[in-house]
């Protein structure tokens, strides 16, 4: 047995841990003491890690579509086929007409490759991945409000904070490390307000728990800025030095008066006031929110609202101060910053500024693309005019919202290959699947929530023919013409670290004795950066935007009375694709469920445990419902992991017009007993 | 039976011999500094001045994931391991766990009681049978330790193959089982026996550690009033709101033996029966196959981990549940754990 130190490849705490291996087995796992974050502990999908690693559904070869099934076959002929149809596509219509999507469980190495596959090679800056699904209106809106979109803190931080205030993010469940430095804020005297409409395991260790209706956010938000300044608790001081548009914002929250706020959003105006005097009156006041607030058809606006309340009160650019973004996924902060998006190169340098472009022309010796490509949702809206996709390591099949439809557009492109280490919902749509290789079959780098690059270690050989999903991109770029030639990721660091100033100074031998080192990063003397915006704002000063209260695209109507809201669970991932084979973690939630209010259970005659049909205007599923008091009346939820009740066969594709992010967190349904 | 002494200095050349002959198991540090129990390539991996392991060494007898057995086609017979026709992947080299702490070593004996409970476990004895334990007493108690409160430190009195106390340039070596006394037998130039002041020195460097311990808890206070229920339900209410469900505090127990059976398909006809370490945590870990769970509040969960640890298991085994290792305190997400909710009950 051996142990090697690795990172999780769940959220986005970034864990560090060994994985104890036998043989070529990876048999077990041990929590790093030492590692900052993990600090001697793991959140119960840590902990099973390796249940999944060597599942006997692995992808182990190559595969391709002959006759409606799938044959095994040689890397070789994948590739071939797959060079040959990416060609012809891409003659007859055009570079645009092919799409790809990069992952966020993948590695920075990976996600860097395979954007500069898309554009040095396929000649198009079709490329997006999944964080356009979960925080798009984070990069967007503190992107315009502060300059840069990541957490302002570290995790860390979180335990010296006076004042959490936690906006739609059920922490506990979903960062289980941030949810633990929260509990020991709390033990240490800190003040905690949770907004949220369900009742989350964070609720019993708050001081305020404010209900907001579904996507009301901009609403509350407002309100609680309305009743600060009001009380003259903001600080002017700081707003007059360190930001701009002060006066628009001011006209603005005139109308927003606790009474009003309290109409639109059901909380009562006495809490909001008080919330507001808490957090406003804090010395150390950390915002934390997530999914919650960031996937609405007013996700940038409920994120500007978060960020004009952070300037008003002064609670950002400073230790145990700021707004925290929560990213969910191992590396889907690196995946932004590698480039995986329509419109960036890697670190934010934008595809439409020229001098960057002719940086990247000169470093990958090819002319690129100039127009900002299409998102994750457009391509597959655009089916006609993408006809050729690339997907690694996604399952938009199930993550989507409205999958009937996605489904359908899958199906309907010429040419589709998804590269992946499980057979998928997607992939088996595809024309040919790669086996790719999970976080313990190679080396790279993850970039967690807190912006931490920290490294992914190889434990173990892919299993059965697989291969590092970068080994595949520099194998497939080759058949196409374009040599990628890198001995191992660490070469391609190099790359990254010369071409993004905020990677500039990081390189693997510094990763190697270190847990990481946070971005920005310049350079190799740079010892890295804890928390964001001291002094000056990545863009100079920082910017209020004043917003208005615009309702959610659907609303409860006589037909679809429910609100439904969507979201995961603790035991399971995303699609379920790695924890629904994690027999520890499949055990506690074999299936799906919709969570309910008694008194709307009641009135429909439907009891704890009975089965129930939800229709939306999309779709309909059968599901268990669960019935208590931890969601408000007349909203529902049901978690989005479980193909056979997919939550997202009736979420609404309504996208956010400047982030493009899909609104998961409100749609109409109706429930229904099933009559035995 | 007599003591000996090993200099510091032929502490390296001892482990290189055995290493020749044995599968050493040992303190080693990790690439993140952690200092964590692995199989060494080199006497110079071992790391002997550490604080207490993350996990301790129970791994190594009782591995998080395990195949018992696989089956092809017909192939398949539903009997003990080592059946007919069953494949058994067993390791049998000989080992050595060098440098284990007392506590530790502790939990080993309790986890003995267990696997021997209804039938022996021939994957655990196995291993278990074919290791010899060399402990390293603890001269400076951490934190969370109460080994004292135990009884399960920081130096034992017997149940030990070979124990060592450091008294800073050498080793002061004790023998507690035949296997310990043919082992000192064979590498005896190794060792020289101790003398009369070098006894003394052992029994004041014990005494010393004994005196360090910051953490002190009453195992028979709080069982006797656990078992006469006078512990407040809302103390397992306020408990359970904390746990997170993580399941560390039953990976990382020294004492924690339960294990969750699954197969799995690995062909056509084919396939494995694994265990896996599981934690009564879950709320998978008492429901049933209709879905009724007896324990389906968490706060009956984790009340049932404690009166398993300080009230059933002592009547059953004879032994604390519980090692004193303050491993949970360090891993529990929600600041649960059994120091903490001993001093809760104990108030
Ligand atoms: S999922 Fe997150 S909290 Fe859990 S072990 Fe992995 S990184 Fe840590
Ligand atoms: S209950 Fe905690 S302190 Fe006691 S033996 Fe187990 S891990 Fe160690
Ligand atoms: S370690 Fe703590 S959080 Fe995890 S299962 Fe045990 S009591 Fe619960």
């Amino acid at each position: 047995m051996k142990k090697i130190l690795t990172t999780c490849t769940y959220c986005g705490c970034g864990c560090g841990l060994y994985l104890q291996v036998e043989g070529n087995e990876v048999i077990g796992v041990t929590p790093s003491r030492e590692h900052p974050i993990s600090r001697g502990s793991l959140c119960v999908k840590g902990w099973n890690i390796h249940e999944f690693i060597q599942h006997p559904d692995r992808l182990r070869t190559p595969l391709i579509k002959k006759k409606g099934g799938f044959e095994e076959v040689s890397w070789d002929e994948a590739f071939n086929l797959i060079a040959e149809k990416f060609k012809r596509i891409k003659k007859r219509f055009g570079p645009d007409s092919l799409g790809v999507l990069a992952s966020a469980k993948c590695t920075n190495e990976e996600n860097y490759l395979l954007s500069k596959f898309t554009r040095a090679v396929l000649g198009t800056n079709n490329i997006d991945h999944c964080a356009r699904l979960c925080h798009s209106s984070t990069v967007v809106g503190l992107a315009t409000a502060f300059g840069s979109g990541a957490m302002t803190n570290s995790i860390n931080e979180i335990e010296e904070a006076d004042c959490i205030l936690v906006a739609g993010s059920n922490t506990t469940l979903q960062h289980p490390q941030i949810g633990s430095r929260i509990l020991n804020a709390v033990e240490k005297g800190a003040s905690l307000i949770v907004v949220d409409p369900r009742t989350t395991q964070l609720v019993s260790f708050a001081l305020l728990h404010l209900k907001p209706r579904p996507g009301t956010d901009v609403a509350w938000i407002n309100g609680m800025m309305h009743v600060i300044l009001k009380k003259g608790l903001a600080n002017l001081d700081f707003v007059k030095k360190r930001t701009e548009n002060f006066p628009a914002l001011k006209r603005k929250l005139a109308k927003f008066t606790p009474q009003y706020v309290e109409r639109i959003t059901g909380i009562p105006k006495e809490d909001l006031k008080e919330a507001a005097g808490i957090y406003a009156r804090a010395k150390r006041a950390i915002l934390i929110y997530s999914m919650g607030i960031t996937q609405h058809v007013t996700g940038t606006d409920n994120v500007l609202s978060l960020a004009n309340l952070t300037l008003l009160t002064s609670h950002v650019g400073r230790p145990y101060t700021g707004l925290n973004p929560l990213r969910g996924q191992n590396n889907v902060q690196g995946a932004c910053d590698m480039g995986a998006l329509p419109d960036f190169y890697s670190g934010y340098q934008k595809v439409s500024n020229a001098p960057c472009r002719r940086k990247f022309e000169r470093a990958w010796n090819v002319k690129l693309p100039q127009n900002k490509g299409l998102t994750i949702i457009e391509m597959v809206r655009e089916a006609g005019r993408i006809k050729g996709m690339y997907i690694m390591g996604e399952n938009p099949a199930l993550s989507d919202p409205d999958i009937t439809h996605t489904v359908e557009a899958l199906k309907s492109l010429d040419f589709l290959v998804v590269q992946d280490i499980f057979l998928t919902e997607t992939a088996q749509l595809a024309d040919v699947v790669l086996p790719g290789a999970s976080f313990a079959e190679k080396d790279g780098s993850f970039t967690s929530t807190e912006r931490r690059v920290q490294r992914v270690r190889k434990s173990i050989n892919p299993v059965g023919e697989a291969k590092a999903d970068w080994e595949i991109i520099c194998d497939l770029s080759k058949k196409m013409g374009y040599p990628l030639n890198y001995e191992s990721p660490e070469e391609v660091m190099e790359e990254i670290a010369l071409l993004t100033p905020i990677y500039g100074g990081i390189y693997y031998d510094r990763l190697e004795k270190t847990f990481g080192l946070q971005w920005p990063c310049w350079n190799k003397k740079h010892p890295g950066t804890t928390f964001l915006h001291r002094g000056s704002f990545s863009r100079g000063k920082g910017h209020f935007t004043p917003i208005d209260y615009k309702p959610a695209k659907e609303l409860p109507s006589k037909k679809y009375s429910f609100i439904l809201t969507t979201g995961r669970l603790y035991y399971h991932w995303h699609t379920g694709s790695m924890t629904r084979r994690s027999s520890t973690l499949h055990r506690e939630y074999p299936e799906g469920f919709i969570e309910m209010n008694l008194q709307d259970a009641q009135r429909l005659g439907i009891k704890n445990k009975e089965m129930v049909r939800v229709i939306s205007r999309r779709g309909k599923i059968t599901i268990q419902a669960l019935v208590g008091e931890l969601i408000i009346p007349g909203t529902v939820f049901i978690p989005f992991h479980f193909k056979e009740a997919a939550a997202n066969l009736l979420t609404n594709p309504v996208l956010d017009p400047k982030a493009k992010i899909p609104e998961y967190k409100v749609c109409a349904v109706r429930i229904e007993r099933i009559e035995r | 039976m007599r003591d000996w002494i090993l200099y510091k200095e032929h502490t390296f050349p001892l482990i290189r011999r055995l290493n020749k002959h044995f599968e050493i198991i040992a303190p080693v540090e990790g690439k993140g500094g952690d200092i964590v129990f692995d199989p060494i390539t080199s006497e110079h991996d071992v790391v002997l001045d550490f604080t207490n392991t993350i996990m301790p060494p129970k791994r190594f007898f009782f591995p998080q994931f395990e195949t018992l057995f696989s089956w092809k086609g017909k192939e398949f017979t539903l009997a003990p391991p080592r059946g007919a026709g069953l494949t058994v992947p067993l390791k049998t080299k000989r080992r050595i766990i060098f440098g284990i702490r007392p506590c530790d070593f502790s939990g080993i004996l309790f986890l003995d009681g267990y696997y021997a409970l209804a039938y022996e476990d021939n994957y655990y004895f196995t291993r278990r049978n074919n290791t010899l334990f060399i402990l390293l007493g603890c001269n400076e108690p951490q934190e969370h330790c109460f080994c004292l409160s135990a009884g399960t430190g920081p130096f034992l009195k017997r149940g030990f193959d070979i124990q060592l106390t450091d008294l800073k340039d050498r080793y002061y070596v004790q023998i507690g089982s035949r296997k310990g006394k043919e082992l000192i037998e064979r590498y005896d130039y190794f060792f020289r026996p101790a003398s009369r002041e070098e006894k003394e020195e052992n029994i004041q460097t014990v005494r010393e550690a004994e005196r360090k311990f910051k953490e002190e808890v009453d195992f028979d206070l709080v069982a006797k009033k656990m078992e006469n229920e006078e512990v407040p339900e809302s103390l397992w209410q306020e408990l359970a709101v904390r746990c997170q469900n993580c399941g560390g505090c039953s990976y990382v127990c020294p004492t924690c033996f339960c294990f969750n059976l699954i197969d799995r398909v690995t062909g056509k006809e084919e396939g494995k029966r694994m265990r896996t370490w599981d934690s009564c945590t879950f709320s998978g870990y008492t429901r049933m196959a209709g879905g009724y769970n007896p324990r389906e509040e968490k706060k009956d969960r984790v009340k049932r981990r404690f009166y398993h640890k300080l009230v059933y298991e002592p009547q059953q085994f004879g032994m604390h549940g519980c090692v004193g290792c303050g491993r949970c305190v360090t891993t529990c997400l929600g600041n649960i754990n059994m120091p903490r909710v001993m001093h809760e009950i104990m108030k």
